[in-house]
């Protein structure tokens, strides 16, 4: 078994010099070439595969690819459709988003991780698409059978949304205690640079601005020759709740905070409209290649689908991890020039935990050289 | 990215713990997020907590396919 793909990692290479990071660099062992397994297959499989393929980011991996196929085909998907895809989606920010804070933080904290509340939020949405969709089949391109319990979901909402709201954003949870400990320790600025967020790409712009069969754009993506931010900060760094709270560790704790009470306000509004089967997808023409962009808890996700005969003549995906874990990304920009304090691994470890990469990482230190 | 590897499950460890097969390589991972757990089960395992159990059907087409990916590599 040689050479089968394991989860992939991040190291995370700092040196210290006069007591602050003066270099860091990012390894990754993540394994970006899985589209390749979609090349000569039927169009319309791959997104139940990416949904088989991918774990934590599935409903979004899946659902990318989905529009990908259906732009590729010209399939025009019923507002219901839409409205049903963009709950999972949400639903799938809370969970991720949700199950970082409720597993991850503590540990940052020096406490231990609090599994009973993230199985308690994994039971309340992580099989949201069968409820959604009874027959399994939410990742049919064109839509599947869409058929909620209203009561049942609302329940689950109900239920995801007290699991949240008391373990991670009350004033004693776990994001209270961490923007706590942020302070007490004078690192709320911590990791602060300046790092332009995305912006929205128009279907041109996703079409000519990114370099979709060049395997190191899609290691190491820039958005005009730049690298850039995504994710939480990025979407909401105009947003009052972060005013004042910077780029730095307090930035990007308050961001995810914020986007965590976004999202499950989302799922209230959401879960209130039309969530029936609707008329079937109707065909509006499609030229064979079809492109997907959507937001996930970690940022901005986009797929590309080039087909002919209905068989998929080459497939890309590009995702949030590769532009925050950019060697001119947010990790790296934020730690150059940053105080390295008492424990450099620690303070780069917290940096990268709120950056949020989609894979274990480990951080190490290496001497700086000498005589330089 | 974080890919759904299946894990099979080799042994139950105290405190909710669990030592399962990856890709070939033994790990130690909570299993404190999945109900019933029992050697021989099928994880998918994210970050050290084992996140769903897979039936063995699902697990053996999606080890399939990433062993596909590994023959491409």
């Amino acid at each position: 078994m040689s050479g089968f793909p394991a989860e992939g990692r991040l190291e995370i290479t700092v040196t210290v010099a006069d007591g602050h990071f003066s270099a860091v660099r990012v390894d990754s062992s993540r394994t970006l070439a899985l589209p390749s397994l979609f090349r000569g297959r039927a169009a319309a499989e791959v997104p139940a595969l990416c949904g088989r393929l991918y774990a934590v980011c599935r409903m979004a991996q899946g659902l990318a690819a989905a529009q990908a196929v259906e732009r590729a085909a010209g399939l025009a998907v019923a507002a219901g459709q839409q409205a049903a895809r963009r709950l999972l989606l949400r639903a799938e920010t809370v969970l991720d988003q949700g199950g970082r804070a409720l597993l991850e933080w503590p540990l940052l904290l020096g406490q231990g991780a609090d599994a009973a509340a993230c199985k308690a939020l994994r039971g309340a949405l992580a099989d949201l698409p069968r409820l959604l969709y009874p027959d399994n089949d939410w990742l049919r391109p064109g839509g599947g059978r869409l058929a909620p319990d209203l009561a049942v979901l609302r329940d689950r909402l109900r239920r995801a949304r007290a699991v949240v709201e008391t373990a991670v954003l009350a004033g004693q949870g776990v994001g209270a205690r961490l923007a706590a400990h942020l302070r007490a320790e004078d690192m709320e600025g911590f990791g602060a640079c300046f790092l332009p967020a995305l912006p929205s790409w128009s279907d041109l712009d996703v079409a000519q601005g990114l370099a979709w069969h060049d395997p190191a754009f899609i290691a190491a993506p820039t958005w005009r020759g730049l690298a850039h931010r995504t994710g939480a900060l990025a979407r909401l760094e105009r947003h009052p709740a972060l005013a004042g709270a910077g780029s730095g560790l307090l930035g990007l704790l308050r961001a995810r905070l914020t986007e965590l009470a976004l999202a499950l306000d989302d799922l209230d509004a959401l879960a209130a409209r039309r969530l029936e089967a609707d008329p079937a997808a109707a065909f509006t023409g499609g030229d064979g290649v079809g492109i997907a962009v959507v937001e996930t808890a970690r940022g901005r996700l986009a797929h590309r689908l080039e087909m002919a005969d209905g068989l998929v003549r080459h497939y890309a995906i590009l995702a949030p991890t590769e532009w925050t874990f950019h060697p001119e990304g947010a990790l790296v920009k934020g730690l150059l020039g940053a105080p390295a304090g008492p424990d450099p691994m620690a303070r780069a470890g917290l940096l990268a935990a709120l950056l949020d990469p989609c894979v274990p990482y480990r951080v190490t230190e290496t001497p700086a050289m000498s005589g330089a | 990215m974080c890919l759904a590897l299946p894990a099979q499950v080799q042994e139950l460890l105290p405190d909710d713990m669990a030592m399962v097969m990856l890709g070939g390589v033994t790990k130690e991972v909570s299993v404190a997020l999945v109900e019933d757990v029992a050697p021989g089960d099928y994880v998918i395992v994210h970050v050290g907590f084992a996140l769903s159990k897979l039936d063995p059907e699902e697990a053996e087409k999606t080890l399939a396919l990433f062993a596909e990916v590994a023959a491409a590599q």
